[in-house]
């Protein structure tokens, strides 16, 4: 029996409403249903906690206040009475204040009756079938209040795999503001209390929306489901706002789905190929090994896989990278604005997160092309919480060279192989520990007896713990190596082996702090320990003449920490400021030869050596880094950049060959050998445009370089002991625009054009110590022009095309401009250094790819791309170079692909 | 699929190998006037050599000589020794009145005749220790084109210095050799039988300065190619060894890096090579070329063409020969031959026929064309 009243008043404090309804033995629902009917509350509440409840009696004269009080006390439940009439039934207690629009949600509201097991202070939500926006989640981490805002924080991973989606966007659509997830699928947002609609998207998953209502921080895990009809190709991550909103600059994220449909030579697409596809990123040549970013040399980039450095990318004179596609969940490319966190090179960093595994079931997948075949194995070790993901590729060129007899292929051999192993383990209270390993091999054999071997190695141990909902540690130890060897054994009075090697040993600690929506603060520690071993040439068999030779070792330490903090001033303007210092101590055991004042360095100005004691503190070199980042948003479609950063270089990469060769190797600062450094300011105009689906950028840059390495002539680097009278050092200046726009959609891909320009100055005080007179230069790697343009389109559901054009001018070179005789002997003078160009370069590639049926539970997934590479077949010209024999003198131009390369490679997944 | 990998190989062989080379001409426009300098000291009979000239285009046959300088040597003893100019740029010591001494450090004074002036570093005249052996060995090479073939001779150099002070060597050397033309006319027997010499070209150096001993093993000096007829009679190679200092290696090196290697991935990058002359006047001038000195060994071979197995065909190089043989030709026969371009050799009696010989080139009959008939004094007697 119920008595109707009229309510009286307006919409207030709920539960001062006098209830005049009678209740006997109601079960919760049903007096919630009437109350709401008959008087301005609503009631939010979880359904399962209150299935228990009854109302046994009410008088009908009692406030809804108390009737809820008595009725929820022994359930260990209680009320929260909003403004606008509001009734909330939480476990906690009462939350103490409430934004005032936490009504204004859309969609039905309903509880969490389709989400998993709900643990106080975690949320899960997982696949929500047809839909799921608007359903609201309460997020009551029971930590109590803080006056600065609660952080949403948790994991966002794939629904099928548990892989961790890294780079998802989680967007507080009502404050038009959002972070990304990090390498290990997690965020963290800073929220008021009240009502937020959060957005969740990644990639090809279906995106999902939230409403949430933040109590107090607390922790929502979420599961993205895979959308059917993925985009798959390469397509640069930035939904919506990234490419506006982001602070960084000038730098690059991709997201690498299945880049097997793009075109490329060997049908084998790798991150590295599509890398030099991005504005600002330059390749000396055809299967020239080593990048130039914005102007800087070779050995100023630095290749991250999973924190451990790699120090040659390339298998097979740069054809293939090292780093196996199958692999790579996701890769960055920083070009300025480079985070605090890295340093150790000027020019770039190339960061390679690596696939964690399938934690939810196994999965074998592979492919085959014309000269290698891969295999990968993922699986999870316990469901759920740990995986492990091994990766494997090689070659079986030896036999297909053994297929082709041609003469100038007698006696060689080129082979490959790596391997890549990673174990991922949550621990309780979300801590995480992650070990990967990798290994690479190459081995060739070049028309000759000359063995050339070489092989990469690396290890990384990682542990991150996630404190409260605020602060994130982690700890990392990596060990990596880099060795190769040249052999000849033909001769054995001549037979030799040459090795160089290069170890890196790093322990590092970084903290991440985000004390409220205004700061994201970063602070670490790391230490770094190298040890080089130059050249070690040792005789092989007893016959050999070949005389031991060590150059002497070398030893160093990189302390360094950094400090830095992304701080919100407005809505408008997000400012990075950061400070990196590092510093370098070069140990011994070391002879340090000595020189004559006031000469130059040269081996008959030596005039002793001086001796330093192991771990004695031979040289010591130290520096700031600022790095500075200031975004200002215009409007929500277009935003001004702007960047400083200062980069210190104390690894060098020794080579005086246009690419980067078999011989090139490390070697770290010294008493002579000062490091590098570089300042960067970058500005940049994005806007986005079309409803975002097309996104441009302009950005504008100016670098400067100082302690560059620069060789005299004919410089000899191989076991040179006194390896200084051979280097010299210059500074450089480098300056460009760079021009991008992307397109999403079934048409997808980018174009970029960008001019860059390089120079070298070389201006020592001996003229033995000056290069063009000490005039500056264009530097090997000045190509001024540079048009790529990379498109893909969906024919069909299974069928695709991929095309890729590039253009670029043709790398400085320095001729022969005049001879003279020597012992009758014709020898040749050269102009003034890079004076001329080679003819520029320009290269059409196109791919099409089969996908196998759709259908989602067949055994065997597959697909088949088939892919002309160079289809114009032009013949870019790689080098020029002059011959003189007999008494002629003789121009030859080399190139290096001169006809189209057709290719067709298979891919599978169990 | 078999094509399938052949696009691979072809591909892979792309890269393995030098691929795609292809003649350039590069448009260059105008290039630096450099002193070039150009000396070398021994301590053999004949004058040493300094050779002044200025750089030509890289293309050109011409060096463009520094004629009216004052060209000077001073030794460490302080003694000056004034060089003469006979040809233009080409100055030479007086043997009577200088020799090189092993043990003597040599230096170049240059005044130009602008009055520009240079000197050269003190270089060491070192003793140099004799060629061992000399060994012709018989090669078949195979060419870039599959399935073709080059015989010849190899020529393989062993030398040493047991005392392992030398360690750093340079060759030169000098080919002679003998041919005959294909018609030998009876009463000019002087033109059927001549010699021919050539002389090296190219840089040969060597070293053994990452052995345990101070040996040059089996080094390739020159290869005989059988295409030609050089090895048709006999032929000799005279190779003179030095000893370099590690200075003067070093330029070697360098400008055997520059000038004589390339094509590879790997190239190095050109760049100014430093001789060892510098100018008074202006620190920064380039100066190219070098100025040695360094005793000198000598030694030659004679190879004699039995070392080629019998299937080898030597050609005569007057293949293009022809001969017209006349039985009592007519005036009108011969004048209209010789209107033609054949070229009259002679005529003789056989068994009352007058017979005239014509030719198509005077080389085929005169020797002295494309040779000297001045039998070299180093040449054996023998009957062939």
């Amino acid at each position: 029996m119920f008595l109707l009243t009229i309510p009286v008043g307006s919409l207030g404090q709920g539960d001062t409403i006098e209830v005049e309804i009678k209740f006997r033995d109601a079960p919760f629902e049903d007096f919630v249903r009437s109350v709401e009917a008959r008087y301005p509350v609503r009631f939010f509440y979880k359904s399962n906690w209150v299935s228990n409840i009854v109302i046994t009696e009410t008088t009908g004269q009692q406030t809804l206040g108390s009737i809820l009080e008595r009725a929820l006390e022994d359930h260990g439940l209680f009320y929260h009475a909003g403004e606008s009439g509001s009734i909330i039934i939480t476990s906690r207690e009462p939350v103490l204040s409430l934004s005032a629009d936490f009504l204004s949600t859309e969609g039905e509201l309903s509880d969490l009756a389709n989400g998993g097991e709900v643990r106080p202070g975690e949320t899960s939500v997982s696949e929500f079938q047809g839909g799921g926006n608007g359903q609201v989640i309460h997020i009551n981490g029971g930590d109590g209040v803080d006056a600065y805002g609660f952080t949403l924080a948790g994991n966002v991973r794939e629904a099928a795999s548990g892989e961790p989606v890294i780079g998802a966007v989680v967007y507080a659509e009502d404050l038009d503001r959002g972070v990304i997830t990090d390498v290990n699928g997690n965020y963290l947002l800073n929220l008021e209390p009240g009502i937020h609609r959060i957005i969740f998207r990644s990639l090809g998953k279906k995106e999902h929306a939230f409403t949430v209502h933040i109590h107090s921080s607390g922790i929502l895990n979420v599961e993205l489901e895979e959308k059917i009809n993925s985009l798959k190709g390469v397509e640069i991550v930035a939904e919506g706002t990234r490419n506006v909103t982001r602070l960084q600059m000038g730098m690059d994220r991709i997201e690498l789905r299945a880049i097997s449909e793009m075109p490329s030579a060997f049908g084998e697409m790798d991150l590295l190929k599509i890398a030099q596809l991005l504005p600002g990123v330059q390749s000396v040549g055809e299967g020239a090994s080593g990048f130039n970013v914005r102007g800087g040399s070779t050995g100023q980039n630095l290749f991250l896989l999973n924190g451990a450095p790699l120090f040659n990318t390339s298998h097979f004179f740069g054809f293939f990278s090292a780093i196996n596609p199958d692999m790579v969940s996701d890769f960055s490319l920083y070009k300025s604005g480079i985070p605090a966190r890295y340093g150790g090179r000027l020019s770039s960093v190339f960061d390679v997160a690596l696939k964690t595994g399938n934690r939810k079931e196994y999965g074998l997948s592979g492919g085959v092309s014309p000269v290698t075949g891969r295999l990968l194995l993922e699986g999870p070790i316990v469901k759920e919480r740990s995986s492990f993901i091994i990766g494997s590729r090689f070659t079986y060129s030896d036999w297909v060279l053994g297929q082709i007899n041609a003469p100038s292929l007698r006696n060689s051999s080129a082979a490959f192989q790596d391997l890549n192993v990673r174990i991922n383990q949550d621990l309780k209270k979300n801590g995480n520990l992650d070990i990967s390993a990798y290994y690479s091999h190459d081995r060739f054999r070049l028309n000759s007896d000359t063995l050339y071997d070489y092989a990469n190695g690396s290890v990384s141990f990682s542990y991150k713990q996630q404190f409260r909902d605020k602060l994130v540690t982690s700890f990392s130890a990596i060990f990596s190596q880099y060795r190769y060897r040249i052999s000849s054994r033909e001769e054995p009075l001549f037979a030799f082996e040459l090795d160089n090697r290069i170890i890196h040993g790093e322990a590092r600690s970084d903290l991440a702090w985000y004390p409220n929506k205004a700061h994201k603060v970063k602070f670490g520690v790391g230490l770094v320990y190298y040890r080089l071993d130059p050249g070690t040439l040792q005789a092989v068999g007893e016959t050999s003449l070949v005389a031991d030779h060590y150059v002497e070792h070398e030893k160093g330490m990189e302390p360094s920490f950094y400090i830095s903090d992304e701080f919100r001033i407005s809505n408008r303007i997000l400012l990075y400021g950061g400070l990196r210092v590092s510093s370098f101590l070069y140990l011994g055991p070391r002879t340090v030869h000595l020189y004559a004042e006031g000469l130059p360095i040269e081996p008959e100005n030596m005039t002793g050596t001086k001796f330093y004691e192991p771990n004695e503190i031979v040289s010591s070199y130290w520096g700031p880094e600022p790095r500075i980042s200031l975004r200002y948003l215009l409007d929500s479609y277009s935003s001004l950049k702007f960047s400083y950063n200062r980069m210190m270089q104390y690894l060098h990469m020794i080579s005086n060959t246009t690419a980067v060769s078999p011989t090139d190797y490390w070697k770290l600062s010294d008493p002579y050998l000062k490091p590098q450094s570089g300042d960067q300011f970058a500005l940049g105009y994005y806007l986005d445009l079309l409803g975002n689906s097309l996104e441009t950028s302009v950005e504008l840059y100016y670098k400067r370089m100082v302690q560059i390495i620069e060789y005299k002539g004919g410089a000899r680097l191989v076991l040179n002991d006194l390896l200084e009278t051979d280097l010299i050092n210059g500074s450089g200046r480098a300056y460009g625009l760079e021009l991008l726009v992307r397109k999403k959609g079934r048409l997808n891909g980018w174009a970029s054009y960008s001019y860059t320009r390089i120079f070298h100055t070389v201006n020592g005080s001996f003229p033995s110590e000056r290069i063009n007179n000490g005039e500056p230069y264009p530097a090997n790697h000045d190509k001024p022009h540079e048009v790529s343009i990379t498109g893909n389109y969906k024919i069909s559901r299974r069928f695709s095309v991929s095309t890729n054009f590039t253009y670029s001018t043709g790398r400085p070179i320095t001729y022969p401009v005049s001879r003279f005789m020597q012992r009758d002997i014709i020898l040749l003078q050269y102009s003034f250094r890079n004076e001329y160009r080679i003819p520029d370069y320009l290269r059409w590639d196109l791919s099409a790819t089969l996908f196998g049926n759709l259908k989602s539970h067949k055994l065997i997934n597959g697909d088949l791309t088939l892919s002309v590479y160079n289809v114009t077949g032009r013949d870019n010209v790689y080098s020029i170079y002059f011959r003189s024999h007999e008494g002629v003198t003789k121009g030859y131009s080399m190139s290096v692909i001169s006809q189209p390369v057709v290719s067709l490679t298979y891919n599978f997944r169990l | 699929m078999k094509w399938l990998l052949h696009m691979a190989g072809l591909a892979l062989l792309g890269m393995l190998s030098r691929s795609c080379i292809e003649p350039y001409y590069p448009d260059i426009e105008d290039y630096e006037n450099l002193l070039a300098v150009d000396g070398l000291i021994t301590d053999g009979q004949d004058p040493c050599l300094v050779r002044l000239s200025r750089t030509s285009s890289y293309d050109d046959f011409q060096s463009v000589p520094e004629t009216g300088a004052v060209v000077v040597i001073l030794d460490d003893l302080g003694t000056v020794f004034s060089l003469e100019e006979g040809l233009p740029g080409q100055y030479l010591t007086d043997p009577a009145s200088f020799t090189g001494e092993q043990g003597r450090s040599y230096q170049l004074h240059i005044v130009l005749s602008d009055g520009s002036a240079y000197e050269s570093d003190y270089m060491l005249l070192r003793e140099v220790p004799p060629i061992d052996t000399l060994e012709a060995r018989y090669e078949r090479r195979e060419l870039a084109e599959p399935g073709s073939y080059s015989d010849g001779i190899q020529i393989y150099l062993n030398t040493g210095d047991p005392s392992n002070l030398t360690r750093y060597y340079r060759w030169d050397w000098e080919e002679t050799w003998e041919f005959t033309v294909p018609m030998q006319a009876p009463e000019k027997a002087e033109l059927f039988r001549c010699w021919k010499s050539g002389s090296s070209r190219s840089i040969m150096i060597g070293t053994s300065e990452q052995l345990t001993e101070d040996r040059i093993i089996d080094y390739p000096l020159h290869y005989v190619d059988a295409g030609s007829n050089r090895l048709r009679i006999l032929y000799s190679l005279l190779v003179r060894q030095y000893a370099e200092s590690p200075a003067a290696y070093d330029f070697w090196k360098r400008q055997e890096d520059m000038s004589e290697r390339g094509g590879t991935l790997f190239d190095p990058i050109p760049a100014a090579i430093p001789g060892n002359i510098y100018s008074l006047s202006d620190p920064d001038e380039i100066v190219l070329g070098l100025f040695d000195a360094s005793g000198v060994s000598t030694r030659r071979i004679f190879i004699d063409p039995q070392v080629l197995p019998p299937r080898v065909d030597v050609p005569t190089d007057f293949e293009f020969c022809r001969f017209q043989v006349l039985q009592d030709p007519s005036a009108t026969d011969i004048n209209y031959l010789l209107s033609s371009g054949w070229i009259y050799v002679d005529e003789y009696n056989d068994m009352n026929h007058l017979v005239v010989r014509l030719t198509n080139q005077p080389s085929c009959f005169d020797c002295t064309r494309t040779g000297t008939n001045a039998k070299p004094e180093f040449w054996p007697d023998y009957e062939k």
